[in-house]
Formats: structure tokens, C-alpha cells, sequence
């Protein structure tokens, strides 16, 4: 934790959306998600967005993960701009950068069962037989608390808090450096979230990873984060310590988020 | 030229075999009525299935435009129904010269066109100019091809001069319907097909031609001069055109169609017992009428034909090279085998409703020639069958259940025109009966223009199950003569040296005890050679409104004495009332 | 499972069609023709005499045969450019999409002429060309599907764990789409049963004297009112045999969904 090498990097970010498709007589209609927005992440670091959905938060999640292509800024993970590698080397960053949803539900494969869900995300020459790589995948399970009896389920058959470990559990598979954890929360029990909340720390500890954490929860941004940038209408309002945000918000909108969480 | 002439009268057939069809020995029916009670006036509606081509007899080809034409136009003179005499028409009267070469014909004087126009000998000089112009190329010109000249010898004499004597003299010359010298003398021969007098053509017969709507209707009307006075008695007669002869019938038993010829075999059946039962206004009318459907054996082999004809050329071929006998057909004893494991009978009972005739030969049954007794009949016996094959080496030695022969198997293909119901049923009775005797045929339903242009002309076939509309000139050259033999209508290759004889003997033969005695000969070679395995004669159903009276229809045609039909007063309907419009 | 039952039953009497024939299937007798159902020949005799009862057992060899066939051809073809156009995108998908917009404008008797009129009749060729002719509507639907399930999280999460191309198609499109597709699949062996019987009318499909239940249902054109039975018992079988494909069709579908393997 006390080393802090720069791990991710956004510089001056700007997504645009095509509300509209164009057609031989319309104009595609453009909608700016993410106006120019510039944070970075040191590794072992948690940083917190928050802002109120529609905010533009998603946007940057799905840009840093490939599938959003910005209209211009860097996305730089260690020094490479992910949107400026070939195909090859894209594959080898996206192992390194692992997505946990908002949605559990929707994050699985219906026709696959946790076992083979979380089974292709070990790389295919991680193991060298089916045992070890059997092992594998019950190590996983183990370190979301979740035992062997789960191996053969499919996701229907599960709650939405043991869904959501499931997701971890695959997002740990490929040993990523950085977890990017869109609401992860959000659709759970209290209970649940708080075992959760335990859970993410517990291996963040254990794993030294990095989490890029989205919410709009400011109590649970405050038990996780470090770091935290507030987010509205697609920039970046206040960005600085968990501490300084809370006790000392210097944007207003910060300050009314907080009063609004009862937190002020 | 030839070649073509056969060409459209075997198109001709087909337009025939599709759909509507004719005629028996006069059949007059209603009998309570005296030549006093004729009375004038009434429509005859005549539904057809197809549009004319053209109403120019010059020109017309297909049945319903000779239909048509055959109202609006005369000849000299127009065969009885005995199929041997003549009643006259334009010619009052006619003379055979003492060396028997020639035939003086006296016209009447009182004829006119229906343009008002006179009638006289240079439109008969004109008309059979025309008919023997190459250009015009009119599908009855082999009636001619004996005649040497014609000549005027002043306006209501005419003489017919012949390069020799034959039986058929009168009928080869009052062929074919005048036509008017004064309207088409301008137009060049080959441009014929594009007269517009063909659209509106102008004749000496008893309906008068006014409008056409293509696709839709025909309407002739009364001519009121004609020759022969007080005919005809009807005021109208219009030709409709239905697509179908399913539709077609509809109309005539809702009453908007009068006449219908080529009613379907199994509504006939119901349409006569509905009859007999007084249950319906139409008259169901029957008679034997001028078609047949045979099988053709192709007696070659098709693929050495095919093979010397493409190293021919354009040279003369040598007919013993050409014609190699066919592999399966060329043998007469393997025909006869093919022809006893046929249930003749049974196809024709089943496949027509009973509405046919069981033919065991080559003489249609509407000609005078026609003796049953002269024909060799092959009756269904597959036991027989199935030894004569052994005896010429067809054995099933590999035990499939297919004879075979030096290693060929006895597979054969048989083909009929796409669209033909009758003849598809017949096929697959004909391919379960050969399959008995183990010899396996396989259907091939072809397009018409197919099955005879790349299959039948071309000799490119096995077996062919077809039908011939019959002519009333009583001639089988054109079908097995070995002078038709690359002609189109020999299509099986007959070539039988007695068969020549016996047509060379019987030229010039006026005796009729021994031209019957020829055409017994023709049927007893023919039936026992097999080059056809005849199978029946239909009969003709025609649906007609009982309110016309005085109607004769018989193998000669539905529309011989329109003239002379009439309606009661009393018995008229919507139809009769209708404004000419 | 009525749908199973169904279709076991046909498969089944097609199977053991020689043992369950009460009649050799060809065997005329021209004297019994059109003979209405009785106890000698349950479901009447045709125009040629010949048993129905026997001649729809057999048939169903042919029609089952056909159906199941050209459907497995316009099927595999349909989810291959399906997946293909829904997974790629982009100009892919434009120009498959245009492939299928202009195939499915083409009249498939017409086509079903030209390529039998090249070829020679025979029921191999008219079930390729079949089959050829039908996938379009599956292509559509398959693709339908594939742009949806691009779009779900657990797809982005498979991308991201870097997945080649090849494993997420077999692992998360095709067996996410295999419900839609045995649906029109089942639906499309009704279909090709039909189209046979429609081509062995115009002498394309079956040959004679084989029997399909396209030819019985033909021949009972001679007369549908007098004879009745042909058309009557002729088009039950294919309406049963329709309907049981679709009852098991959507059978299938539920068996294949892992919500119902609890």
C-alpha cells in the first residue's frame, strides 16, 4: 500500500453518444456523457465516483474497459493508452482490469454454471490439468465465501448477494491488478452489502489490488475510499481525500450530496 | 416448310389435349317441334378457354379460332356425316371430268360478302393462291398437294385440276373457307399474320363478325343476307373467354354460359344423371370425338441418332446408319409383351369415367375405314407378357426385381405434357402394371414444348404417352409411312416396307371393297407391329342449354348447323333479351 | 410433452411402416378406386385403388424425411449467418442482411423451377434447394437475438475477461439463441412438409408412384367433395404432424432452459 506507482490514468476525457441513428434525412443526434474529465488511480488505492446516476460514471467505466471508444482523451493503464494497442496486446490489459456490475443477475451466463463461469476466466495455460485448474476455480469460490456445493448451480439458483460473489469470484480469476466496481452494492440487502463491503476490503487486503469504486452511496464510499472525485453532468466537480470531502467539501454540490445522505 | 406445317398442326394438337375438345353421328334431339314453330331471334353464349390467335382461316390455329371462323366464313362445299360425301355450300354443284383428273365446280350467284361485296370465282382462284403460298403458310396445305392447278373459266365456274386420282379428290378440294380477293389482294403473303383483317374479318357465312375484346369476348351477329334465306334464326352468338374449364363450368350451371364443350369426365356423369332426373336446364351431349391417347415406342436408338445426326451436318443421311434399333423398343415381340401387361380396359374405364373407348389400333373410330375385326388385339395377360420377355433374354438374373438383359437393366423413361390429369393417371397405372412384369418405368411429366421440341422431334425419348387429334382426311402417312420418317409426326421411326406397299396398292383405288380391305390390311400390320400401344378414343362432353332446339352435333363439330338452331319464345331468358351492346 | 408423444408415434409408424401397412403401399386395384373408409381399408382407397391407410404411413417417410432434413439445412445455415451478423456487426451484418432482404424477395416456387429444370428431379435436390431457401427468417431471428445478448453485462464481462471470439460464440451466444431457434425450427419442418406437397403437384418433389403426403393431399384434388377421405385424412396427418413439432418444439425449449432444471 505505502508504494504508490500510477496505475490508472485519465486525462482529459470526452464521450459522446448517439441518442439517434443517423438515417438518409437525420443527423445522428450527440449527447455528451463525460465532458472533460481527468483523474488517476495509484496502485493499492481505492477511488470512489460518485454522483447521481446519469452523471456519466457508467460512461467512463465502459470506456476504460474497451467497449466505449471516446471521442479523445487517454485511458492510460501503466503508461499504455488502452484505446492505441493491437487487439493482442488489448486482451492481455482487459485481464488486468476486471468489471464487477451493478446487476448481478444480468452479469451471468443463465446456461453456465458457477464452476464454468468462473473457470474461463483462469487463463487456459494457468493450470496444467483439469484438477489444478479444478482447485483453482474452488480456491476462488472459497475466497468469496462460498464452498464446493456451489460448483455445479446455475445462476438462477442463486441469491443476488451469492450472484454477486460469483462475479467477484470470476473477476479475481485472470489475477487483475485493478477491479472496477460499477455499483456493486447497489442492488443488495443492507446485510448483504455490509458482508460485502467486508468481503471487498478483506481481498483487497489480502490480493493488493486496486478498485475503482462507482456509487452513489456516500456511506459506503466513505468505509471503502480513499480517494474520492464527485462527479455531475459528465465533469468532475471536487476530486481530493476521503477526508477533506467529508469533513471540509469545497463544491457545493458535494456539499448537498452529503446533506442529502444525512451526513452533513 | 414442311417441317413447319407439322410444327403448328402438333401445336395445334396439344391446344387440343389441354382443354376443350368435339363431336358423333348426328344426334337431333327435342322432336315435339315442326318447321312452323321456328321462330327467330335468341344469344347462343359459348364459353371458351382461350383467346383466338387470329379469326383469318388462313391463319387460325387453334380450336377456338376455327371455331369462330367456321360461322363468319363458307366453303365450295361441307362433309356429311358419313365422312364421304359433301352437302354443297358456295358451290351449287360439281362434275368429276371423264379421265377422273379434274373438278368443275358451278358457284352460286347469289352470295355476298359481308361488306356487301359479290361473291365470284376470282375468290376462289385468290383463296387457293393463298392457301399454297409458302409465305402465308396455312397448316391445311397438304390437302392441296395433289391438286395441279385452279382455274376460272368464268365467274361462277371454277375447275380443279389434279396431277393423279385419288379417293380423296372432293375432299382435298373444298378444303379450306374462301376468303374475300377484294380486302386482301393488296397484302403481301408473308405479312399475312399481320392483317388487320385478321381482327376483323369479313366472310360469306351465316354470323356476321362485330367486335372483339381480347382476353374477354367475341360477338357475331345475324347476317341478314345471307345466301340461304330465313338463316339463321339466332340474333347473337358470343364467345367468352374463361380461364379454366373449372371456372367454365361454374358459369354454365349458373346460366351465364350456354355451350361448353369439354365438360370434365366426372361432372359429365353427374351432369347426366342430374338429366336423366330432369333436375337441370343443361343438356349434357356425348359422342365419339377426334382424340385419342396412344404410347409411342421410340423403335430407334436415341443416342446413336443424336450422334450420327451431329456428324451429318448439314449432308444427306444414309437411313440404315441412322436408324439403329432401340435397345428396349426395337424388338415387335418386347412391344407386344409391353402391350399385354397393360390393362387397357381398366385405364380407359378409370381414367375417363367410362367417357371412352378401349383402342386396339391405328384407324380412329370415327373413320369409315374403321374395322375392329382387322386389328390383332393384345389382351391383358401379364403371364404371357412376362414369357415373351424371357424368350428374348429378358431375364431378372440379379434378382432386384427388374429384368435385365446382356447386363442392362430394363429401366425406361416415359413421358407426358405437364398439366394433363388424364394422362398422368394413366401413367402411374400403366408404371405399377409394368413393375408387375419387372420392368421399371419411371414418369416424366414434361412441358409440352419441351416434350415434343427437345424430346419427341429430336427422337431424345424412350416411350411417350400422348394423343393425337384426328384429322377427317383418313391418311396415316404422316404417322408411320417411311417417307415421314424424319418428320416430326413419325416420331417413333416407323419404317415398314408392307406398310409402303400397301399404300402405294391402295392409291388411285376407288373401289370401296378394296380400299377396306387396304385399311384392314393398315390396321392388322399396324396392331400386330405395335409402333403405338393404343389405349383409348374419348369420348366428347359438351354441356348445352336446352332452350335451342333443332341442334345437331356430332364428330364433325359443336358448331356445324348453328344456322339452322332456334330458340322458343317461351323458353327465353335474360340472355335472349340482351341488348347488342 | 403431448408434443413428444406426437411426434414419436409418426416417427415411429414411418419407422415400421412395412410391418404397420395393413397393404402393399403401390399394390393398385383398379376395381376398388375411391373407395370410401371401411373395415377392409380403414381410410378408403384412392383413384387407383390403392390403400390410403398404407399409403400415409409410408408417406410419412417422405414427409417426415423432407421436413426434418431441409429444416436441419435452413437451420444450420440460418444461425451461421445469424450469429455471423448479429455478433460482427458493422458492414457484416449490412451485407448479409441485404443477402437475406433479397433472397427472401425471391419467389421460391420460381427458383425451386429453374434449379430442378437445370438438375434432374429427385428428392435429394428439392430438399437442398429447400433448405436453401428457407433460412433466411432464421437468419433474422438468430440475429435478432445475438445484437440482444451483445448488449447484456454477462457478454461485457466475458470480453473483458479476454475471451477469444470463437469461445464467447460457443459458450455465451448460441446457447442463449438455441431456445428461438427450435422454436423456427420446429415451425419450419411444418413448413417444408407443405412446400413438398406443393411441389410434388407441379412433379418436382416425390416422384411417382412414391407416396408423400403432398401427393395424397394432391390427388384428392380429383374430387374433394366425391372423395373426400384423400384430402381429409391427407391433410390431418400434416396438420397433426405440424402441431406436434410445435408442442414439442416449445418442450424443448423449456427442457433447455436451466431455470427449469431445478
Amino acid at each position: 500500500m505505502g508504494h504508490s506507482q500510477l496505475l490508472l490514468s485519465v486525462e482529459d476525457l470526452i464521450i459522446h453518444y448517439q441518442s439517434r441513428k443517423s438515417t438518409l434525412f437525420t443527423k445522428p443526434e450527440i449527447v455528451s456523457a463525460v465532458r472533460g474529465v481527468t483523474f488517476s488511480i495509484n496502485s493499492g488505492e481505492t477511488l470512489a465516483i460518485v454522483g447521481e446516476s446519469g452523471c456519466g460514471k457508467t460512461s467512463i467505466v465502459m470506456s476504460i474497459l474497451g467497449f466505449v471508444k471516446p471521442v479523445s482523451g487517454k485511458i492510460k493503464y501503466k503508461g499504455t493508452d488502452i484505446w492505441d494497442v493491437t487487439r493482442e496486446e488489448l486482451r492481455g490489459i482487459r485481464r488486468k482490469i476486471q468489471p464487477v456490475f451493478q446487476d448481478p443477475h444480468h452479469s451471468l451466463n443463465p446456461r453456465m454454471t458457477v464452476g464454468q463461469a468462473i473457470e474461463d476466466g483462469l487463463w487456459p495455460h494457468q493450470y496444467e490439468d483439469m484438477i489444478e485448474k479444478q482447485n483453482g476455480v474452488l480456491e476462488l469460490l472459497r475466497a468469496v465465501r462460498l464452498g464446493k456445493e456451489h460448483l455445479n448451480t446455475y445462476p438462477h439458483q442463486l441469491s443476488g448477494g451469492q450472484k454477486q460473489r460469483v462475479c467477484i469470484a470470476r473477476a479475481l480469476a485472470p489475477n487483475p491488478e485493478l477491479l472496477i466496481l460499477d455499483e456493486p452494492l447497489s442492488s443488495q440487502d443492507l446485510s448483504i452489502q455490509a458482508t460485502l463491503v467486508n468481503l471487498l476490503l478483506d481481498l483487497k487486503q489480502k490480493k493488493g489490488l486496486t478498485y475503482l469504486f462507482i456509487s452513489h452511496d456516500l456511506r459506503i464510499v466513505r468505509s471503502i475510499a480513499q480517494q474520492v472525485a464527485v462527479m455531475r453532468d459528465g465533469i468532475l466537480v471536487e476530486v481530493s481525500d476521503r477526508d477533506s470531502i467529508f469533513n471540509n467539501p469545497q463544491h457545493s454540490y458535494t456539499e448537498s450530496l452529503l446533506k442529502s445522505s444525512g451526513l452533513l | 416448310m414442311k417441317y413447319i406445317k407439322h410444327m403448328i398442326t402438333i401445336s395445334m394438337v396439344f391446344l387440343f389435349a389441354y382443354g376443350s375438345e368435339n363431336q358423333k353421328n348426328s344426334l337431333t334431339f327435342e322432336k315435339e317441334y315442326s318447321e312452323e314453330d321456328i321462330v327467330d331471334g335468341g344469344t347462343l353464349v359459348v364459353g371458351i378457354m382461350g383467346d383466338p390467335e387470329a379469326l383469318n382461316p388462313l391463319t387460325a390455329l387453334s380450336k377456338y379460332a376455327k371455331d369462330v371462323v367456321s360461322l363468319i366464313f363458307r366453303s365450295l362445299a361441307d362433309i356429311n356425316a358419313d365422312l364421304n360425301s359433301f352437302s354443297p355450300q358456295l358451290a351449287k354443284s360439281w362434275l368429276f371430268s371423264n379421265d377422273g383428273l379434274s373438278i368443275t365446280f358451278n358457284l352460286r350467284t347469289d352470295v355476298l360478302w359481308h361488306d356487301g361485296e359479290r361473291f365470284t370465282a376470282k375468290d376462289v382462284i385468290f383463296t387457293y393462291a393463298m392457301q399454297t403460298d409458302p409465305g402465308v403458310g396455312w397448316d391445311g396445305l397438304f390437302y392441296k398437294e395433289s391438286i395441279r392447278a385452279v382455274k376460272a373459266l368464268n365467274d361462277s365456274t371454277v375447275i380443279f385440276e389434279f396431277l393423279e386420282r385419288t379417293p380423296t379428290m372432293l375432299m382435298d378440294a373444298v378444303e379450306g373457307y374462301i376468303v374475300p380477293e377484294h380486302l386482301l389482294a393488296d397484302i403481301t403473303p408473308n405479312r399475312i399474320a399481320e392483317a388487320e383483317f385478321n381482327r376483323s374479318p369479313i366472310g360469306t357465312g351465316p354470323f356476321k363478325f362485330v367486335k372483339w375484346k381480347t382476353q374477354q369476348s367475341i360477338v357475331l351477329e345475324k347476317f341478314n343476307k345471307y345466301y340461304i334465306e330465313g338463316k339463321p334464326h339466332l340474333d347473337r352468338i358470343v364467345f367468352q373467354v374463361v380461364s379454366n374449364n373449372i371456372s367454365l363450368w361454374q358459369q354454365v350451371r349458373s346460366g351465364d354460359v350456354d355451350l361448353m364443350e369439354g365438360v370434365p369426365p366426372r361432372d359429365f356423369v353427374k351432369l347426366k344423371d342430374d338429366w336423366a332426373k330432369r333436375k337441370t336446364n343443361i343438356r349434357p351431349i356425348t359422342f365419339l370425338g377426334r382424340q385419342y391417347d396412344f404410347i409411342g415406342w421410340n423403335l430407334i436408338d436415341p443416342d446413336h441418332y443424336a450422334t450420327v445426326m451431329a456428324e451429318a451436318g448439314d449432308e444427306e443421311v444414309d437411313l440404315d446408319r441412322l436408324l439403329k434399333p432401340n435397345k428396349f423398343f426395337g424388338n415387335q415381340k418386347v412391344r407386344a409383351a409391353l402391350t399385354m401387361a397393360i390393362d387397357r380396359s381398366a385405364i380407359t374405364e378409370l381414367v375417363n369415367q367410362g367417357m371412352a373407348v378401349r383402342m386396339d389400333g391405328p384407324t380412329p373410330i370415327i373413320w369409315t375405314s374403321y374395322n375392329n375385326e382387322a386389328n390383332t388385339i393384345w389382351h391383358y395377360n401379364p403371364d404371357l407378357a412376362v414369357q415373351f420377355l424371357n424368350d428374348e433374354g429378358w431375364v431378372d438374373s440379379d434378382g432386384d426385381g427388374v429384368l435385365d438383359k446382356d447386363g442392362l437393366k430394363f429401366s425406361f423413361e416415359m413421358a407426358t405434357n405437364i398439366g394433363n390429369e388424364r394422362r398422368k393417371q394413366a401413367l402411374t397405372i400403366i408404371q405399377e402394371q409394368l413393375s408387375g412384369i419387372g420392368v421399371e418405368m419411371i414418369q416424366k411429366i414434361a412441358d409440352p414444348g419441351l416434350l415434343f421440341g427437345r424430346m419427341l422431334i429430336p427422337r431424345q425419348f424412350d416411350a411417350a404417352l400422348i394423343g393425337w387429334e384426328v384429322g377427317l382426311k383418313m391418311d396415316l402417312t404422316p404417322l408411320f409411312h417411311s417417307s415421314s420418317l424424319l418428320m416430326p409426326f413419325n416420331f417413333t421411326s416407323f419404317r415398314s416396307q408392307e406398310f409402303d406397299k400397301l399404300k402405294e396398292a391402295a392409291k388411285g383405288n376407288f373401289d370401296r371393297t378394296a380400299t377396306q380391305e387396304y385399311w384392314d390390311n393398315i390396321a392388322k400390320l399396324l396392331s400386330f407391329e405395335l409402333p403405338y400401344t393404343w389405349l383409348y378414343y374419348k369420348m366428347e362432353n359438351v354441356a348445352l342449354h336446352k332452350r335451342f332446339k333443332g341442334t345437331v352435333i356430332d364428330k364433325r363439330g359443336t358448331y356445324i348447323n348453328l344456322e339452322d338452331w332456334w330458340v322458343p319464345h317461351e323458353e327465353r331468358t335474360e340472355v335472349d333479351r340482351m341488348a347488342p351492346n | 410433452m403431448v408434443g413428444a408423444v406426437i411426434v414419436l408415434i409418426i416417427f415411429f409408424s414411418a419407422l415400421g411402416a412395412p410391418i404397420l401397412a395393413p397393404y402393399d403401399v403401390n399394390a393398385q386395384n383398379l376395381t376398388m378406386s375411391l373407395q370410401p373408409p371401411s373395415t377392409s381399408h380403414l381410410l378408403g382407397t384412392d383413384v387407383y385403388g390403392r390403400d390410403l391407410l398404407s399409403r400415409l404411413i409410408y408417406g410419412a417417410r417422405v414427409s417426415l424425411g423432407i421436413g426434418l432434413s431441409a429444416a436441419f439445412i435452413a437451420t444450420t445455415v440460418g444461425v451461421f449467418v445469424g450469429v455471423f451478423a448479429g455478433f460482427l456487426g458493422g458492414w457484416v451484418d449490412w451485407l448479409l442482411m441485404r443477402i437475406v432482404d433479397v433472397l427472401m424477395g425471391f419467389p421460391r416456387l420460381v427458383v425451386m423451377l429453374l434449379a430442378v429444370g437445370f438438375g434432374t428431379p429427385s428428392i435429394w435436390l428439392t430438399l437442398t434447394v429447400l433448405g436453401l431457401l428457407a433460412w433466411m427468417e432464421v437468419a433474422r431471428i438468430v440475429r435478432g437475438e445475438v445484437m440482444v445478448i451483445r448488449e447484456m453485462l454477462y457478454l461485457k464481462a466475458a470480453q473483458a475477461l479476454g475471451l477469444k471470439r470463437s469461445r464467447i460464440i460457443m459458450g455465451y451466444i448460441l446457447p442463449n439463441v438455441i431456445g428461438s431457434v427450435i422454436v423456427s425450427t420446429t415451425l419450419l419442418i411444418g413448413t417444408m412438409i407443405l412446400v413438398e406437397a406443393s411441389l410434388s403437384f407441379l412433379g418436382l418433389g416425390v416422384q411417382p408412384p412414391n407416396a408423400s403426403w403432398g401427393t395424397i393431399l394432391n390427388q384428392g384434388r380429383v374430387d374433394p367433395v366425391g372423395a373426400w377421405w384423400i384430402s381429409a385424412f391427407g391433410g390431418l396427418m400434416i396438420i397433426i404432424t405440424v402441431v406436434g413439432f410445435n408442442l414439442l418444439g416449445d418442450g424443448l425449449r423449456d427442457l433447455l432452459d436451466p431455470r427449469s432444471l431445478t
